[in-house]
């Protein structure tokens, strides 16, 4: 119903309008403009198209302030712990409650105060009500570059420390030189019990030919807020993979903006959400074609559990001139309980006409013949779930070129269906 | 088919005859001044003698109206409408249209012929003095009347202008007027429910399989009456109706804009089916003028086992906004939704439909084609839902897009809602062009590209097609060639 609505500010509203205003930021034109921005706006809500199954209005109860109290036993306790995966042979950089703090490997990293982020980001998702917050709020830039020649591996390891709730923005900035190939593993781990809340900002600018492959695993405590930014530019004929493992976070959404810039640019985005309990995990992409001859492919598997929600947002552009693009997505959701609910809207934007374009989407439950087919072969029901669960969170995964991550993600979903048969 | 009525009494009190020399009759020309407010709305509902009950709820919805603001959502884009410069009353009437066909645009005259229809029902359509009300007798729509009026009636069925039931069956339009489209609605919605014109009543008693299609096919008058068309049909226990509405031949019309309201109600075993082929102006080719047609329609398929189905074929109007729903309220109910969506020059498109899935083992099959040729935009959005006590519902939804030219724009926003684990739904949609090689084959055998075209359109959507009515699955057929004219080479 179109009925003008007061609208009344939250108080995580009115405690991040309060925050904003004591001042002690660098004035830039970008973070003036993100700052104009909520407060006409406020945090995105669902009146807000992009936002309409993760309303932020409601989900974000406060706003703990941003983490400022850095010190040297931080980070000797965030090495202590263990990363949310391993990779060998990567560099590694760590990042402490949203900043920078140190890296090994043979990489070139730079670690500023932040200048006006506009420039970098190309303004291509400056709409995006979260990203305004980010923007608002977010101090310093860490930007990579990736060398060419040879396979360079890179960790980006976030850790969440502390036991009172509060607040990080970090902002990537990854340059990955023309003819570069590299694989990037993104992992995110923080304290349950810690109503803390964190916004990775991460942005790649991908040069002609040059090769990504991106792994997200999303490990945040049971009581986060995890929102996460992938921007994205790719050249000609540049390859970008890309794929998120979600299990953590209380409410988590991982938003991918992703611009073909070039001909023949490949894309390929996948993920497994795993979400039980009250969890509320969505996954938003705009794949945006705007030079011809691209090709997409994205592939979204989704397992709900009890009184858990999931979201899938997904939706190609193509522009006038972007003539023979190839896009194909899909998503395929099972519900594991009556409690469970699933969001799902793929979209389609077409203005060219030379273009092959389709998506597919699936909802429902396990199917009962293949249960019944295990359970005939004398597996208890709990276990044939397990097991056919495995398989289809599996597909997700074979997406991952890396051997040695896509054991380990593996290993993740095992854990996540063995806490289902215990329970 | 309040048209039907007036014409009816008009030619019982005139000599039929005179009209064939061009005589005219002043049926009634008074028309409420431009501007909408509370004595309009009182003054509507007075030229209709309604009840009080009516004009209350007709006042209701005028001050929810006011609180309103108008939905921005979809993907179309037209001028600020002033509401306060429509005129909300205007009675049949006879105005100063061309004088003779020589007068009329030679391009809608070019597009008439291309259909087959008769000279004589070329005049009536672009609004030649004199010619309206004479020919009304000669079409269908009145022989539908007048034949079989009395048939429908030997069966039980209720069809007139609702104007005419809220007299003859209060109760029954009390009861249900309003309930599927509630007057808050949506900001249309509620103006139709302020202002509506007329439209028709339908009511099947409990068993009776309409003995007819019932169709509103070609009714002329519509020109001043339907501006904001009222449309209720209710399917008592075990009963069967197919209604068809609109008309494959352009139509000038003086009413920019329409807003129809249309409430469809299936009680237990009970079966609607619902067609439509809408070909109102489209605007010229620069985009100027055409019809904005914002309708709200709905079904409710209230009782177990009930079934309703929604036909479309849209090729008309500037601007589109219409998403017939099913809400599948009854166990084992059925919803269906079948469309094409055909824009050129620089029409807008957005259209599609809403599955609510509430009841258990609730199916609905959506198949929508859309064509989007020339500068225009052509968009599906549709909403598959299943609530939590919706056991066993399916759904199976498929959309196409076919592009035609690279100034046009084609989207699919769908949505798809589950809260049971015991619901399947499936979507698919896929975006192309028509392939070269099936146009190289086409043509290789003496086919013009334009035949061409038509021939693999029409291909594209037979499965819509074979939907419709025969009656209308024929002149639907060419209208998809007669709409995508001009879109190759």
């Amino acid at each position: 119903m179109a009925v003008q609505l007061q609208t009344v500010r939250t108080p995580a509203e009115e405690a991040i309008l309060a925050r904003l205003a004591e001042g002690g930021r660098r004035h830039t034109q970008t973070r003036e403009k993100a700052v104009a921005r909520l407060r006409a706006n406020g945090l995105p809500n669902r009146r807000v198209e992009a936002w309409h199954y993760t309303d932020l209005r409601t989900l974000m109860r406060d706003a703990p302030p941003p983490f400022e109290a850095f010190t040297d036993d931080l980070v000797a306790e965030a090495m202590s712990q263990s990363a949310a995966l391993s990779l060998k042979d990567a560099a590694h950089v760590l990042f402490v409650n949203g900043r920078f703090v140190r890296h090994a490997g043979a990489l070139e990293v730079v670690d500023a105060d932040t200048g006006d982020q506009a420039a970098a980001a190309g303004d291509a998702y400056g709409d995006d009500g979260a990203v305004a917050l980010h923007r608002a709020f977010a101090g310093r830039t860490t930007t990579l570059r990736v060398p060419p020649s040879h396979r360079s591996i890179v960790h980006l390891d976030f850790r969440e420390l502390g036991t009172d709730a509060f607040s990080t923005f970090p902002h990537l900035v990854i340059e990955v030189v023309e003819g570069a190939d590299v694989l990037v593993l993104e992992t995110h781990r923080g304290p349950n019990d810690v109503s803390y809340q964190t916004h990775a900002l991460i942005e790649f600018h991908v040069a002609s030919s040059a090769k990504v492959e991106h792994v997200r695993v999303n490990e945040a405590g049971n009581k986060a807020l995890s929102l996460s930014t992938l921007g994205v530019d790719l050249a000609a004929r540049a390859a970008f993979q890309s794929f998120s493992l979600s299990s953590g976070a209380n409410v988590a959404r991982h938003q991918i903006f992703l611009r073909s810039l070039g001909e023949h640019a490949k894309i390929g985005l996948a993920g497994a959400t795993l979400a039980r309990g009250r969890q509320h995990a969505d996954t938003t992409l705009v794949v945006d074609h705007t030079a011809p001859r691209c090709e997409s492919r994205e592939f979204y598997r989704y397992i709900v559990d009890d009184m858990a929600t999931g979201v899938f947002q997904g939706k190609i552009v193509v522009a006038p001139n972007a003539q023979k693009t190839d896009g194909g997505m899909k998503s395929q959701t099972i519900l594991l309980s009556d409690t469970a609910a699933m969001n799902n809207k793929p979209e389609l934007e077409i203005f060219a006409d030379d273009v092959v374009c389709g998506h597919g989407a699936t909802c429902g439950s396990l199917n009962e013949n293949q249960l019944f087919y295990a359970h005939a072969r004398g597996i208890p029901p709990v276990e044939a779930e397990a097991l056919l669960l495995e398989a289809f969170a599996g597909e997700a995964i074979d997406r991952v070129g890396d051997e040695q991550i896509r054991e380990q993600l593996m290993d993740k979903v095992r854990d996540w269906l063995a806490q289902r048969v215990k329970s | 088919m309040a048209a039907v009525l007036e014409t009816l009494e008009t030619v019982k009190s005139v000599d039929v005859d005179a009209y064939k020399y061009g005589f005219v009759t002043d049926i009634e020309s008074d028309k409420a001044p431009k501007g909408l407010n509370e004595d309009i709305v009182r003054f509507i509902s007075a030229k209709k003698n309604e009840p009080a009950w009516l004009t209350e709820w007709r006042l209701d919805a005028y001050r929810r109206w006011l609180t309103m603001t108008e939905p921005k959502w979809a993907r179309v884009d037209y001028p600020k409408i002033d509401y306060q410069d429509l005129y909300y009353y205007s009675a049949p009437k006879t105005h100063a249209g061309p004088k003779s066909l020589d007068e009329v645009d030679p391009e809608l005259l070019k597009t008439y012929e291309k259909l087959g229809i008769p000279l004589r029902e070329r005049e009536i359509l672009a609004g030649v003095q004199g010619a309206k009300v004479a020919v009304d007798a000669v079409f269908d729509s009145v022989s539908v009347a007048t034949t079989f009026r009395e048939e429908l009636s030997k069966a039980g069925v209720v069809f007139c202008p609702i104007s005419e039931a809220v007299h003859s069956h209060p109760e029954l339009v009390q009861k249900y007027l309003g309930s599927v489209v509630p007057v808050t609605d949506n900001y249309f919605a509620t103006l139709n429910s302020a202002v509506f014109s007329d439209g028709s009543f339908v009511y099947i008693p409990p068993g009776v399989r309409c003995p007819m299609e019932l169709s509103t096919y070609f009714r002329i008058n519509e020109q001043n009456t339907g501006q904001f068309e009222r449309t209720l049909i209710i399917a008592d226990k075990g009963s069967y109706v197919s209604y068809l509405e609109g008309c494959t031949a352009p139509k000038r019309d003086e009413n920019q804009l329409h807003a129809a309201v249309v409430e469809l109600i299936a009680l237990e075993d009970a079966e609607i089916k619902y067609s439509t082929v809408q070909n109102w102006y489209p605007g010229d080719s620069q985009g100027r003028g055409g019809i904005y047609n914002f309708v709200t329609k709905r079904g409710d398929c209230r009782g177990d086992r009930s079934k309703i189905s929604w036909t479309q074929v849209e090729t008309g109007s500037a601007i589109t906004w219409k998403y017939p729903s099913c809400i599948l309220r009854g166990d084992h109910s059925r919803g269906e939704f079948y469309s094409i969506a055909i824009s050129n020059g620089r029409q807008q498109v957005d259209s599609g439909t809403k599955m609510l899935h509430l009841g258990r083992n609730t199916t609905s099959r959506i198949i929508s084609k859309g064509i989007s040729a020339g500068r225009s935009s052509n968009t599906y959005r549709g909403q598959v839902f299943a609530h939590r006590k919706a056991d066993g519902a399916r759904n199976f939804t498929n959309c196409d897009s076919l592009l035609i030219g690279n100034a046009c724009g084609a989207h699919t926003v769908p949505y798809i809602e589950s809260r049971n684990s015991g619901a399947v739904f499936e979507h698919e949609a896929t975006t192309s062009k028509i392939s070269e090689d099936q146009l190289f084959y086409c043509m290789q055998r003496g086919l013009s590209a334009e035949e061409a075209t038509a021939l693999i359109v029409n291909g594209f959507v037979r499965d819509v097609l074979q939907q419709l009515p025969m009656e209308f699955a024929v002149e639907a057929q060419k209208l998809i060639a007669v709409s995508l004219e001009g879109s190759v080479g």
